[in-house]
């Protein structure tokens, strides 16, 4: 499968009576944009803001963050199951708009989480801050149920993204990128035969209300483990559906711009031949686990994998799935990588996950997420602070009369992300 | 606890105890699914896995005292959610039984 990704710089957004791109501005008439997000029976009220790197805003609390796509060549749309009619993609030519995101906002449950500082230290530790941001706050009509509302909230979204992205369509990207995989048979001839087989296990959270995840559509769920070629993912194959632990979900912008799979394209053919990607979910249901598992070995098995790299999403019972995901390949001889975080306490010297082996000896963390952090007020907030006590690793008093936070690493988005897409590095 | 207490009477663990990334400690509700059956020996696996749980809810730090009244609905309706979402895995297994909508309209 071979997908061309045509990235579109995007340097500024502003508010005008049209929406275009025009000089790499993003131009947005809010009432022509917002008319599909209110035309939903469930959402009470909805606005646009704005929110550039380096400014003093808190965006929270945030639900998703999406990068606008749009495909202009091949078959199939973004967000396909969803958005556009099911068909394949991950193949011809999508155009990215780069530097930008859709991030949704607003209260979906009382102990709603997730911080975005556009600067000062909490700015450091989410990769969001570095975008130009079109906010679109929502808030539910009273009465409306927490699925029915999630689900209302998550299209929203995806659906302003989709019509973002559309205005890109006709437009020369600045940068071109060429991803490409090798068919099963081409792997096993020269020159990627000479290299070591590698192959990349995600798992999905996949365990009900706020915390699910979606592929063509399908509630991750109710799903068996299954392979999907990396490229469907920078279509939109994969949309998230979570709400909690702000810090290591995977946002549907994460799923877009996944690191582990654009690392393995850049040693492809180099270092290793980077054969497939297998997904595989997180359920609550212990026979689900073994299942889900025994499948993602036995699949890699199938592909005579060397090696492999599993990446956690969430903490707590998915640290179950890791580590029987990591033994189940290790015991097939397929030496395996975990990349996950750590709740490791204040001082970080707990125990950093629920569950653990001998087996699972090649670890990279993506931080602790229990680390206490104090972040400064800001001028301006966009959502509001109203759960910022509630939220996962805030607490009573996290919120100080000067609008400063003082709270655990968690309440930030994407701060100590699984798939490595954060800025906590060590060296 | 009384999940603990059941596997050592013979129940057998059907769900992850630590189910759900609202933190042990935010949360009062936390349901684990348990087969209704129970055998003489003790499954080695619940034992393990509630032990586990329990270790790192005794670890983790103290709830806060006053929740508001909204607040624990939306912790309920998680709880459930998360239970919800097992059950059609636990009726593929025979231990439990979706009951077909027409009764449920009848009720």
């Amino acid at each position: 499968m071979k997908l061309e990704l045509g990235y579109v710089d995007i340097n500024g957004i502003r508010f005008g009576d049209h929406n275009a791109i025009e000089d790499r501005v993003l131009v947005v008439n809010p009432d022509e944009l917002l008319e599909p997000v209110l035309a939903d029976p469930l959402i009470k009220t909805a606005r646009f803001e704005i929110a550039n790197p380096g400014e003093s805003i808190r965006i929270t609390p945030v639900k998703d963050v999406i990068e606008p796509r749009v495909k202009v060549e091949g078959p199939g749309g973004i967000f396909p199951g969803v958005i556009s009619k099911v068909d394949t993609v991950g193949s011809g030519k999508t155009h990215v708009l780069r530097g930008m995101a859709v991030v949704t906002a607003g209260p979906i449950v009382g102990f709603q989480e997730g911080i975005i500082d556009m600067t000062g230290v909490g700015a450091e530790y989410t990769p969001f801050s570095q975008l130009h941001n079109l906010v679109l706050v929502m808030e539910p009509v009273a009465g409306a149920g927490q699925h029915e509302y999630e689900k209302a909230a998550r299209l929203a979204g995806l659906r302003t993204a989709v019509a973002v992205g559309e205005l890109a369509r006709e437009l020369t990207p600045d940068e071109t990128v060429v991803y490409e995989t090798a068919s099963i048979a081409d792997g096993f001839k020269e020159p990627l035969s000479e290299l070591p087989r590698v192959g990349y296990v995600m798992m999905l959270q996949s365990q009900g209300l706020l915390h699910d995840t979606y592929v063509y559509g399908v509630d991750a769920k109710r799903t068996l483990s299954t392979m999907i070629s990396p490229t469907e993912l920078m279509d939109g194959a994969i949309i998230s559906g979570n709400c909690v632990s702000a810090c290591d979900k995977n946002t549907t912008y994460h799923h877009l711009n996944n690191p582990v799979i654009q690392d393995l394209f850049k040693a492809h053919g180099k270092t290793l031949n980077f054969v497939g990607m297998i997904i595989t979910n997180e359920n609550v249901f212990l026979d689900d686990k073994i299942r889900s598992s025994d499948w993602t070995a036995k699949m890699a098995e199938y592909l005579a994998l060397d090696g492999a790299i599993v990446s956690q999403e969430g903490f707590g019972n998915p640290d179950t799935d890791l580590i029987m995901n990591c033994t189940k390949l290790e015991n097939k001889g397929i030496k395996t990588v975990i990349i996950t975080d750590e709740y490791a306490g204040s001082d970080g010297k707990s125990q950093s996950l629920a569950d653990a082996d001998e087996l699972a000896n090649a670890v990279v963390t993506a931080g602790n997420a229990n680390e206490m952090i104090v972040l400064p007020p800001m001028e301006r907030v966009i959502g509001t602070l109203d759960y910022i006590d509630k939220i996962a690793g805030g607490h009573d008093g996290s919120l100080r009369p000067d609008g400063s936070i003082e709270a655990e690493l968690q309440v930030i988005i994407g701060s100590t992300n699984e798939l490595g897409f954060n800025r906590m590095s060590a060296r | 606890m009384r999940a603990r207490d059941l596997v050592h009477n013979g129940h057998r663990i059907l769900t992850a105890p630590l189910s759900g990334s609202v933190k042990p400690w935010e949360t009062p509700y936390r349901s684990i699914m348990v087969t209704s059956a129970h055998d003489d020996a003790v499954d080695a696996f619940s034992l393990d896995i509630m032990e586990r749980a329990l270790a790192i809810i005794s670890h983790s730090k103290r709830s806060p005292e006053t929740i508001a009244e909204s607040i624990l609905h939306d912790f309920q309706i998680i709880d459930l959610s998360l239970i919800d979402s097992a059950l059609p895995s636990a009726e593929a297994i025979g231990v439990y039984r979706i009951p077909d909508k027409e009764t449920e309209v009848k009720r």
